[in-house]
């Protein structure tokens, strides 16, 4: 069975970046461009990691991964944070919450699945 | 009055009169004590006398009286014997014979005076006489009669001899009444003298003494009388008044005191009058009805006011009622009341002499020793010049706190931006990057030699575009003071290694060679060692870049006190000398023939300047010239300085 990915990011470019890349790697990925719609996507199909930029839309990306985490269906999956930021705060706001990752844009398209996997268990 | 002179110069006049002696009140008085004391003593001793005069007296009464009853016994005696002889009786009449034989010899030494002595003389005569007389018959009787014999036997001679002891014995008898007579009276006269002498005398001391008080009192009061008036004078505010008293007593010593005393009240009046007038800072002084006692002639110049129209006035009423301030009144009325002391109050006032004052009031108030009087001292300082410089300076100051926090704002803002720009150009840098990334890797199929070269153009671009957002974003942070140092302890070592190896691909690619000197001693530092690494790799990668195939790079480090000095050099282009100055200005680069195949910003030098600056050590290049090698050095502390 595939392995389940979430992308959330309002650009849509990254998006399909991060799609393709998954995709050639093997996941099934599914996309959302908010976190309202993201955190949505996550209950119902419990992916087994989310690539969620920072700046969204609606809420933040790190306030989105705190709900995910008071749910009980959705509080042990993996989030990888990518952002464009190169400031400090960025990483000091997902030092708190639990299993969580850290990958500044731009990505590297060539080791990027291989960062993701290390947080999947 | 007359002895009180009203003009000091009157004293001199009268000062001759100061050489002559008068006796001193005290002497005065303790002579009054003596006279007292001595008549005292005087009388004790006369009644003393008196009463010795009186017991003498009485004792010779009571001597004469034993004489007398010594003469009864005896002539009892012998009336008895006569009547019935007997051995027994014929002793005791010889017996009382001698007693008052004794008795009449004393009496004969003890009295002096004339009439007492003829009467004793008298009284021996007869005493003698019945002695004699009676012992003749005595002596008789024993030799004729035996002694058993008991009627008494009389011849006509013995008969004679016994009307001559009666006839004696009588007269003797008599004297005796007639000294004792002598004697009570002498007691009688003593007792009277004396008792007249003491009244005398105790009537005659109490006039004298009288007298000499009435004396030393008169002299006294007149005296006092003088002095109480020219004191008078004085407390009434004439200072220049001066008591004019006569003699050298007590009271003229006072009143010298007085004068002296006076002297010196005006001395430091003058004196803290001179004080007063030497303040700058206008003084007043109010009674306790707030009426001007006196003002320092700064206060006249300040305010512009005459004396005139100043001194007793209610201090409201000055110059037409200016002063009549409501701050000022509360100050007065009711701050003071209650506060003896008030500093720095603030009065702001318009005066329409002198315009728009600030004042600051410092008021104390005096509670005067004599009376219940309260003298309230108001010190004035103008601070209508230092007020508006005040408010100059404190306007001066509210513009640059706002210009402060504008700056503040303008930083912050200038930071977001920052923040926002690295975010929007970085998310397109991503689709550009990874996508050509994706397309060189041929993930989605193959490409033809063109297509692949310019996909790899557009992916060396983006990461050229994406070094250039980095160095400028990192310079903007040095220059706006938002970078900060992570410090940690740094083996300095072990990270020339680590760099070198980094660059390694780099050389060996170019055919270049590479000198590592690292000395033994290269301490440890304190550092940031992203900053550290990032300054030794943009000074590195610029060696290589702008160094041709078959030359030479190489670092050297080592200690320098407190620092250690690092060179990186190389073989390279150089740097012409009129270029020197340009290559800290950022995106200079020397145009080279390599430069078309060298990728470089321009701000990996500068950048490295400013973070080592950071670190609180220097960065200085040389060049001999073009085509001479460029050699790069700079100091970082061991223990970094306080860096703001």
């Amino acid at each position: 069975m595939k392995k389940k990915a979430l992308v959330v990011d309002d650009n849509a470019n990254n998006l399909l970046l991060a799609n393709d890349l998954l995709e050639v790697a093997g996941f099934e990925v599914f996309q959302a461009e908010n976190a309202t719609d993201g955190i949505a996507i996550a209950r119902r199909e419990k992916p087994d990691i989310i690539v969620m930029d920072v700046r969204l839309p609606d809420i933040r990306g790190t306030q989105a991964a705190r709900i995910l985490r008071q749910n009980k269906e959705t509080k042990d999956i993996p989030i990888v944070f990518v952002t464009s930021s190169v400031m400090a705060d960025g990483i000091e706001e997902i030092k708190d919450i639990a299993n969580t990752g850290f990958i500044s844009k731009p990505i590297n398209t060539r080791t990027f699945v291989k960062e993701l996997s290390q947080f999947i268990k | 009055m007359s002895a009180v002179s009203l003009q000091s110069n009157q004293r001199l006049s009268g000062s001759s009169r100061w050489g002559e002696k008068t006796m001193k009140i005290r002497a005065r008085l303790r002579l009054n004590t003596w006279i007292s004391l001595g008549v005292i003593s005087l009388a004790i001793a006369i009644f003393a006398w008196s009463f010795l005069e009186v017991y003498r007296a009485d004792r010779n009464v009571l001597f004469i009286d034993e004489i007398r009853e010594a003469t009864f016994e005896r002539i009892a005696l012998r009336d008895n014997y006569l009547l019935n002889p007997s051995e027994e009786l014929k002793i005791k009449w010889y017996a009382k014979s001698e007693t008052l034989r004794t008795l009449l010899e004393s009496a004969s030494e003890r009295f002096t005076g004339k009439d007492d002595r003829a009467l004793i003389q008298e009284a021996r005569k007869n005493f003698d006489i019945t002695f004699s007389s009676f012992s003749t018959i005595l002596e008789k009787q024993r030799q004729e009669e035996p002694a058993d014999r008991k009627k008494l036997a009389f011849g006509e001679e013995e008969s004679k001899l016994l009307s001559q002891v009666f006839l004696n014995a009588d007269a003797l008898n008599n004297s005796g009444v007639r000294l004792y007579e002598s004697l009570r009276g002498a007691a009688i006269t003593a007792r009277n003298r004396g008792a007249v002498f003491i009244i005398l005398f105790v009537v005659g001391s109490v006039i004298t003494i009288s007298i000499h008080s009435l004396f030393i009192g008169r002299i006294i009061r007149k005296r006092l009388t003088v002095l109480h008036e020219g004191v008078k004078v004085i407390t009434g505010g004439n200072l220049d008044h001066r008591i004019d008293i006569v003699g050298d007593d007590e009271l003229a010593d006072l009143a010298q005191a007085s004068n002296e005393m006076v002297t010196k009240i005006k001395e430091s009046h003058e004196f803290a009058e001179s004080v007063i007038n030497t303040v700058r800072e206008p003084l007043i002084a109010l009674d306790q009805d707030l009426r001007v006692v006196k003002v320092s002639r700064s206060f006249y110049d300040f305010f512009q006011v005459n004396p005139e129209e100043t001194v007793g006035q209610l201090i409201y009423d000055l110059g037409n009622k200016q002063w009549d301030i409501p701050k000022l009144r509360e100050l007065l009325e009711t701050i003071l009341p209650q506060k003896t002391t008030f500093d720095d109050y603030e009065v702001e006032h318009n005066f329409a002499t002198i315009g728009r004052r600030i004042m600051l009031l410092n008021a104390r108030q005096i509670e005067r020793a004599s009376g219940k009087e309260r003298i309230i001292l108001l010190a004035i300082e103008d601070i209508t010049e230092r007020k508006a410089i005040e408010n100059g300076l404190k306007k001066a100051h509210e513009e640059l706190s706002a210009l402060a926090t504008e700056l503040k704002r303008a930083s912050r803002a200038k930071s977001e931006f920052l923040a926002n720009m690295s975010h929007e150009l970085r998310t397109p840098l991503n689709s550009i990057i990874g996508f050509s990334e994706i397309l060189y890797d041929k993930t989605f199929g193959p490409l033809n030699e063109k297509q692949k070269h310019y996909t790899n153009n557009v992916l060396t671009s983006g990461k050229h575009l994406l070094l250039l957002i980095n160095q400028i974003l990192d310079m903007a942070k040095v220059e706006s003071g938002k970078m900060n140092l992570t410090l940690s302890r740094i083996p300095m070592k072990s990270l020339l290694g680590d760099i070198s190896l980094l660059v390694a691909d780099m050389v060996s690619q170019k055919k270049i060679e590479m000198l590592l000197e690292i000395a033994e001693d290269v301490p440890n530092i304190e550092a940031d060692d992203l900053k550290v690494k990032q300054i030794l790799y943009n000074l590195l990668s610029n060696a290589v870049k702008f160094t041709p195939e078959g030359g030479k790079i190489g670092i050297r480090a080592e200690k320098a006190d407190f620092e250690i000095k690092i060179l990186v050099w190389d073989t390279g282009v150089g740097i012409e000398l009129e270029n020197m100055e340009r290559i800290f200005e950022g995106f200079f680069r020397v145009d080279t023939p390599y430069s078309r195949i060298t990728e470089g910003t321009g701000l990996g030098l500068p950048l490295s300047k400013k973070l080592v600056e950071l670190h609180g050590g220097q960065l200085s290049v040389k060049s001999e010239g073009l085509q001479k090698g460029t050699s790069v050095q700079f100091t970082l502390p061991i223990a970094p300085r306080k860096v703001v």
